[in-house]
């Protein structure tokens, strides 16, 4: 297959993914070209023995967490550079996330998800955004995160039971202040 | 009693919200994108090289090493050498002591007329 081929068939996978994890559009963006960078670079090690799809998920995950981790270093730097009178640092303000293929009405709640999921650790983040947003089965997820089919069930159980307790503290809180 | 039904309901929606979730798009001219990037780095790649080897524990140790070995080297043989000027003065004090003895001891067995 064609490098650029394979770009037409995947690239909105990559960067869909990527934007799940990371939610930020030009950070998607960003991780997307990255992606294509290093499998341009070592397609040569591909042995074909898991499908194209799982490379390139296995691929995206790994530089989107690796992105979030910059991030947060950066940010936890910039902490320790305002302490000591650094003037320059940029201040972090949480930004809502709209996810472009969301349904206008849909709009408000889907944010609040994407922050509730922002706040789950990352092997619960990324079986929920494999498998609800991505629409990948138990089987693929399992496949992907290098995990067995009852681990992958128990994460997303716990992601769930994690969201509902997120979304439950936000919106009594929202609906208490009223 | 109400409250709680209303959050509920609104965790409901929350997570029904993505069902029908679409794949986002990505931007335009991807590939040309990717080929400029890596374009961008092969044309930094040789400094970056360089600077990532010099960077590296196992090139960088060894070298800081070395380079207190040759300072420590240095400061030793410059301070048990002595230096040129040091010599030539010692030996030009010593022939002065030479000749003011010698003046001494003719002057002292030469004292009559």
């Amino acid at each position: 297959m064609e490098f650029t081929t394979l770009m037409d068939l995947y690239q909105n996978m990559v960067y869909n993914t990527a934007l799940g994890i990371v939610q930020n559009e030009e950070d998607a963006d960003d991780i997307t070209q990255e992606v294509f960078e290093q499998v341009y670079i070592s397609i040569g090690s591909f042995k074909g023995e898991s499908k194209l799809s799982t490379w390139l998920y296995k691929i995206t995950i790994s530089k989107s967490l690796d992105h979030l981790k910059k991030k947060k270093r950066k940010k936890r730097f910039g902490v320790v550079q305002s302490l000591f009178g650094g003037s320059d640092v940029e201040k972090y303000s949480p930004v809502e996330f709209n996810h472009p293929g969301v349904q206008l009405e849909q709009k408000e709640r889907a944010g609040e998800l994407f922050a509730a999921l922002n706040q789950l650790p990352d092997k619960q983040k990324i079986a929920f955004i494999l498998h609800k947003v991505e629409g990948q089965s138990y089987q693929e997820v399992a496949e992907i995160m290098n995990k067995s089919l009852y681990a992958v069930e128990a994460l997303m159980s716990r992601a769930k039971a994690n969201l509902k307790t997120l979304l439950h503290n936000y919106y009594y809180k929202n609906l208490s202040d009223q | 009693m109400n409250s709680k039904k209303n959050v509920d309901q609104l965790i409901e929606e929350a997570f029904n919200s993505i069902n029908n979730i679409e794949r986002a798009n990505v931007k335009p001219f991807l590939l040309s994108r990717v080929n400029n990037r890596m374009l961008s780095e092969r044309k930094n790649s040789w400094w970056e090289n360089v600077a990532f080897y010099i960077g590296k524990p196992s090139f960088a140790i060894p070298g800081l090493a070395l380079l207190m070995l040759i300072n420590l080297t240095a400061v030793i043989f410059s301070a048990t050498e002595p230096s040129a000027s040091i010599v030539e003065k010692n030996i030009q004090a010593s022939n002065d002591e030479f000749s003011y003895t010698i003046a001494s001891i003719y002057e002292n067995e030469n004292t009559e007329p």
